[in-house]
């Protein structure tokens, strides 16, 4: 008969217990035994202050059951004809990243034609079967130009490759996308592409929202070109509506700082009301008290 | 109910020096409490990423166990407080294990919603700048008023039994158990005057308790339903909350008395009419809360929008929360209504079964509340790996459950060793009264 005055009866359930918990630890260890496909993804950055970076993800599985590849040991190098120049060994994050920020000053070995070869490659482990990947990466030079005619705006871009030796050379058929910094993004303007001098013009509107002056922040993108990667230049003009921004005080609600007043008094009455009663029979204690002295 | 010999020399000797298989239960259960401590510091150094919560369930079973033991503690404070307001004779025997229900789980529970914080260490900015519009401040405000009250009830109705005890030449106790006994008996000799005093303390706190208890557990209910969460957010939940306290605390109440009147050899006032009411009160909440569920999910359903039919799905997928769901169906709803209903399977042994598997399936209720519906957002995460969707209990989360299990069950050991878990005074006052004191007074009176 189970009973808790029993000793064993206590021994016995805590015994079951930790059986079933060491049994199920061993079926989820043993079912871990194939190497999972790995695929990797490598990605090239340069913002608008010029920085630039390298990111690698790894990944595995498949639908649903997608996943990063973490703690996973990454080798980056850049690759010119034979010579191989190892730029970092890092390991991936919990999502399966790794990001590499270049110095400014790094200039990476690059053929005549001012190309880069990047290349990465993991080594896998048990889990995982190893992957490698690499991307050819050119340096370009964006520039923006404004001009006006006949109270026509137009923002002119210049794309302009930089080869082994500095020179500038047009980029044609390039496509950019413009678009204007608003407050937590680009809003998106139009996407345009460059003609055979690496131009491209943009007419602007002249109903866009600038700040208090009119200033207007223009960005231009490139992204996942297969030359270039993703870029970004900005650059700003007083072409926009000045706009006044002035803040007015919200009234008292949810969600301001300041509560509704009328929540706070049903707060107050209510707690007042259950404190009030709380105190009122702790003085009866203090009476019963008093009549035994 | 007939006369039974009720006087505190009957519960002396439990009082008295504790047995081996005391301290070895205590220390048991000590064990497991620290163990749960051990987890604790673990989480707190090596952060949420050692439990299961992650980017989509955000909680997990801390909070299932926050919500279920909140639950115990109103429905052991409805139970006691009911029970003094309406003079109800037959359930004084059980006012103190209820009492003792209510602060133990309220002790045990209110800490888990602060496991779900990421960072623990700014527990205090809760406080500090909490929002009065937020439900996790009203939460915060009502639980801790609910404790004080809880409290200070349990210490009401303890005092003409520590006043009993120290008036008691035979008790073998050590002297400083005896100066506290006199210490808390706040030299209550019985007198008129002293029996009205503390009647009218009892009434107050009583009748305070009760309306605080619905609106702490209403509010906690109000942590989902505010939200704009399938399956959470619901106009029905405060009552639906309130009636699944009632129902899980008054299971676990039965569950407790068996085990005292076994292990204490209580069959004298804890009886068969006891459990027989008491299984008549969980046939009677398991169609109110069937009632509720039933009502909740129909609404949802028929408004058929595809994240609640997503959701939906998942209960009905024996690969995901099937199995659960059946179980809390058969053991909250069906078996009761089987075994209860019906006056030849309603033994103590059978009632006290089934309020077990009724505790467990209230609790299977509350987690299939909590983790599906957080496992399926509105816009949800892709591409991530699934431990960042889908909830699973890690080590540290189940080891902080039992040792939260450990901890009340040591309340209740101990407690039970200060004073008699019959409220003595309360048992004897019931037999000698001819007509209940009355509560209010009416014109004419």
């Amino acid at each position: 008969m189970f009973s808790l005055k029993n000793i064993y009866t206590w021994i016995s359930l805590i015994l079951l217990f930790g059986t079933v918990f060491i049994s199920a630890n061993q079926l989820s260890a043993n079912s871990a035994a194939k190497q999972e496909r790995v695929r990797m993804k490598l990605y090239y950055f340069k913002t608008d202050a010029g920085d630039r970076k390298i990111q690698i993800g790894l990944t595995a599985g498949s639908g649903k059951n997608m996943h990063g590849v973490k703690n996973g040991k990454v080798m980056l190098t850049s690759q010119l004809n034979d010579s191989t120049v190892t730029l970092a060994t890092l390991e991936t994050d919990t999502l399966g990243f790794v990001t590499l920020f270049l110095s400014p000053d790094l200039k990476l070995p690059m053929d005549e034609d001012g190309k880069s070869i990047i290349a990465a490659n993991y080594d896998g482990d048990d889990i995982y079967a190893s992957a490698s990947g690499d991307m050819e990466i050119s340096d370009i030079d964006l520039e923006f130009t404004f001009e006006e005619e006949d109270s026509v705006k137009y923002l002119n871009i210049l794309a302009n490759r930089i080869d082994g030796e500095g020179n500038k050379i047009p980029v044609e058929g390039l496509d950019i996308n413009i678009g204007v910094q608003r407050l937590y993004s680009v809003l998106p303007i139009e996407k345009v592409e460059t003609d055979e001098d690496g131009s491209a013009v943009l007419e602007i509107s002249n109903d866009l929202p600038g700040d208090a002056v009119g200033l207007l922040t223009f960005v231009a993108r490139i992204e996942d070109n297969d030359d270039f990667g993703n870029v970004t230049k900005s650059a700003s003009h007083e072409w926009g509506t000045p706009v006044s921004y002035e803040i007015k005080p919200l009234p008292r609600q949810l969600w301001t700082d300041e509560a509704p007043i009328w929540m706070i008094a049903s707060v107050c009455i209510i707690l007042m009301g259950a404190w009030y009663h709380f105190f009122l029979s702790i003085s009866k204690l203090i009476k019963l008290k008093k009549l035994s002295d | 109910m007939n006369t039974i010999d009720i006087s505190i020399k009957n519960f002396a000797n439990s009082l008295e020096k504790p047995s081996n298989r005391w301290y070895a239960m205590v220390f048991l259960l000590a064990i497991v409490a620290l163990f749960g401590m051990y987890a604790l510091v673990r989480q707190f150094l090596d952060g949420q990423i050692i439990t299961g919560m992650r980017d989509n369930a955000v909680w997990g079973i801390y909070t299932a166990n926050f919500v279920f033991f909140m639950g115990l503690s109103y429905a052991g404070a409805l139970i006691s407080c009911a029970g003094q307001l309406l003079r109800i004779k037959w359930i004084k025997p059980l006012m103190r294990m209820a009492e003792l229900l209510t602060v133990s789980s309220l002790i045990v529970g209110a800490p888990f919603i602060l496991f779900c914080l990421g960072r623990l260490d700014r527990i205090h900015f809760l406080f500090l700048h909490g929002r009065i519009q937020s439900p996790i401040t009203w939460d915060v405000i009502a639980i801790s008023t609910d404790l004080v009250f809880c409290i200070a009830f349990l210490y009401f109705t303890h005092i003409r039994d520590f006043a009993k005890l120290r008036d008691y030449p035979d008790l073998k106790v050590a002297n400083w158990r005896k100066k506290m006994y006199k210490i808390l008996a706040l030299g209550y000799k019985g007198t008129d005057e002293q029996k009205k005093y503390l009647h009218q303390a009892h009434d107050i706190m009583a009748a305070i308790i009760i309306p605080t208890a619905i609106i702490a557990y209403s509010l906690l209910s109000l942590l989902f339903s505010m939200s704009l969460r399938p399956g959470w957010h619901s106009t029905i939940f405060s009552p639906y909350f309130v009636v699944t306290a009632g129902y899980s605390g008054l299971a676990l109440l039965v569950v407790i008395m068996w085990i005292y009147r076994k292990n204490r050899k209580l069959e004298a006032y804890i009886t068969n009419l006891h459990f027989n009411y008491l299984a008549f009160g969980l046939v009677l909440l398991s169609f109110i809360y069937a009632y509720f569920t039933f009502s909740e999910y129909l609404t949802d359903w028929y408004n058929q929008t595809k994240t609640f039919n997503m959701l939906l799905d998942k209960f009905f997928d024996f690969n995901q929360y099937a199995g659960l769901s059946v179980f809390h169906i058969v053991f909250a709803f069906i078996v009761p209504v089987i075994v209860l209903g019906f006056p030849w399977l309603r033994t103590i042994n059978n009632v006290t079964l089934v309020s077990l598997f009724i505790v467990i399936a209230l609790w299977v209720k509350r987690y299939l509340i909590v983790v599906p519906t957080l496992e399926t957002p509105y816009i949800p995460i892709q591409d991530v790996r699934s431990d960042f969707v889908h909830y699973s209990v890690s080590w540290v989360e189940w080891a902080l459950s039992f040792s939260g299990i450990a901890v009340m069950i040591l309340i209740f050991t101990v407690a039970s060793k200060i004073a008699p878990i019959i409220p003595v005074s309360e048992v004897e006052d019931a037999q000698n009264l001819e007509k209940p004191m009355i509560l209010f007074k009416t014109k004419g009176d």
